[in-house]
Formats: structure tokens, sequence, C-alpha cells
């Protein structure tokens, strides 16, 4: 239990101070975790990333439980899990207040007229960054475009469209 | 009670099906709680989006409590949370207790190869609905272009993009 309660506090303090996503967070989880506390070795973590991707969901959620859960069984998992959501969450409903507080400021409103604009601009950038190292074949655009068409076109649920590509990739792997 | 209920179910699809990063949960915020109920509305999506950026964590934790706070308060904020963990956590589980290695099999490989170029289209679609709603006037379109040119050329931290925008945001608007 005592162990629990230290990893508890690594991954608290590894959730409150990571800024930059889910992504940014794991290097981080891998220096707490094997280089300093030396509880995994590096090739199990590695492993152990490779599984968190697969599953759907966040990230670093899935690394985090899944740690737990190899170290200390199930309590281990949900109190690693809770360990790295709860920053966020404090952090999140904190902000919350204080903006639903100010929303009507002027400052505020400046500040967010402008940030509204330069959201759209990091989420062109996120398109960027999953497309640079995406292999462009025939097949990749045509998923691209398959999405497109059936998300604004056809205004399909994007879940039903990410099962369909996902599909098509089966389909697609089987016969090359 | 019916709407945290409701928040609960929207959030484990969104939790489930978000695979891929935190940009894929954000696309699926979008679709559930702005586009199919108008839970909020898209400005108030962008204040979500911006806030769970600059704030440390996993950006689709920060987004999910945000929006279940606004909705809801606390307990909106706490069904949210929990909802949209609660799939992959149960799946990592039976994952890390079998020890199933999904990477190495052919089948997972094969549907990922539809799943990654599905989610660009994806996403692609969110900044294009997003930005005809958003892009008013000449202001907004100089602060999109400074933001990208800044993050694919000169290579600053979006977050770092996000603050320098709000400081120009205090000047110009």
């Amino acid at each position: 239990m005592k162990e629990i309660i230290k990893l508890f506090f690594t991954f608290f303090k590894i959730g409150a101070f990571t800024v930059g996503g889910g992504y940014a967070m794991v290097p981080v989880i891998q220096k707490e975790i094997v280089d300093n506390a030396k509880l995994v070795t590096e090739e199990e973590f590695l492993d152990y990333i490779a599984v968190a991707q697969s599953i759907p969901g966040i990230i670093a959620v899935n690394v985090s439980t899944f740690i737990g859960y190899k170290l200390y069984g199930l309590l281990g998992a949900f109190f690693i899990c809770f360990a790295v959501v709860l920053p966020s969450f404090l952090i999140i409903v904190f902000l919350a207040n204080i903006i639903i507080i100010y929303r009507n400021s002027i400052l505020l409103i400046k500040i967010f007229s402008a940030v509204r604009p330069a959201v759209i601009g990091i989420m062109m950038f996120s398109v960027y960054k999953l497309y640079r190292p995406l292999d462009k074949n025939k097949f990749s655009f045509f998923i691209i475009f398959l999405n497109i068409i059936l998300i604004i076109g056809f205004n399909i649920h994007p879940i039903i469209s990410l099962i369909i590509s996902g599909a098509l990739g089966g389909v697609y792997g089987y016969i090359n | 009670m019916d709407t945290l209920i409701d928040l609960f179910l929207k959030f484990m699809k969104i939790g489930a099906f978000s695979y891929g990063g935190g940009y894929t949960a954000l696309s699926l915020i979008e679709r559930e709680i702005v586009h199919n109920s108008n839970y909020l509305t898209t400005d108030e999506f962008l204040d979500v989006l911006a806030l769970s950026q600059i704030t440390p964590g996993p950006v689709g934790i920060n987004a999910s409590t945000y929006v279940g706070y606004k909705i809801m308060g606390l307990s909106g904020a706490i069904v949210a949370t929990i909802a949209v963990v609660i799939v992959s956590f149960v799946l990592v589980i039976i994952v890390a207790h079998y020890f199933l290695k999904f990477r190495d099999s052919k089948i997972i490989e094969s549907i990922l190869l539809g799943l990654k170029p599905a989610i660009i289209g994806m996403i692609l679609t969110v900044t294009y609905k997003l930005g005809i709603k958003t892009i008013s006037d000449y202001k907004d379109i100089l602060i999109i272009s400074l933001v990208v040119i800044s993050v694919t050329k000169l290579k600053v931290h979006p977050i770092v993009a996000i603050f320098g925008s709000a400081l120009i945001g205090l000047a110009i608007y």
C-alpha cells in the first residue's frame, strides 16, 4: 500500500506539471518509472506503450493504468489512473470557475476573440503533424476523402466513418 | 439527472472511440456535444479547446472535464471525466491481464492502415466546420496565419502560440 501511495504522488505530479497533452506525458512517465524508480525496464515500457496505443482512449491514461495494473493489480490500476486524471480535473474546474465569473469582462472577451482563430491554426497544425508520417499512397488519400465526404456531405457520424475506414483498412491489408 | 445520464453515455462513446490521440476525442466531442445536441455553441467549444491545450494533462481529459462542468457544474465534470476514461480503463485491464499483443497481429496493423488517414479526414472536417463559423474578418485570418507559420516554420510550441495570440488579441480586437 505504501508503494501505491508513493506511485500515486508520482503520477499526480506528472499529471499536474506536464503541459502539451498526453503524448508529452509519455516520456515523462518513462523517466520517472523506468530511469528514476526502476520499477519497469525500458523494454517492458516500450511494450506497454505499444499496447496502450492499440487500445482506444487517452494514451497517457492508458499507459498509466497499464503500469498500475502490472505493478499492483486492479487496485494499482485504479489508483494510478485516478492519480493521472485528478490534476487535470482540479485545474480545469478551478479555471472554469474563474472564466465563468469573468466571462463578460472586456479583457477575457478580447483574449478569447484571438484565441478562437488561434485554435483553428493549432488544429491545422495537428492535421499536418498526422499527415507527415502517413504512407502517402492512393488508399490513404481515398480514405481521407471518403471521411470528408461521409462526414460533411452525408452528415455521417465520425464513429461510423471510423469503423468503415478500419474495415476497409482490414480488407486492403488482407489483399496486399 | 437525465442530462447527467445523457452526458455519461455520450462521453463513454467518445472515450471508447478516441483512437489516435486527443484530437480524435475533440472531434467526437464536437459531434456529440455541439453538432448533435447543442449543449455548447461553436464559440464555447473553441474556448474549451483553447483551455484544454494550455492546461497541464491530457487534452482529451481536460476537454471532457471542462465540457461536463460547463453543462452541469461539478457533477457534470465528474460524470464526463469518469465516462471518458471508463471504457479504455476496462480494456487496458483485460489486455494487461492477458498481455495480448495487439501490435503484433496483422489484422490490427491492417485496420490502422484505414484508421490513420480516417483520423486526418475527420480532424480536417472539424477544423473546416469550426473555421467557417469562427472566421469573420481579416483579424481572424491574420491570427490563423501567424499561428500556422509560427508552429510549423518557426517551431514555436502550440501553447506559446496560443498565449501569443491572446496578447495580440488584447491589442487588435
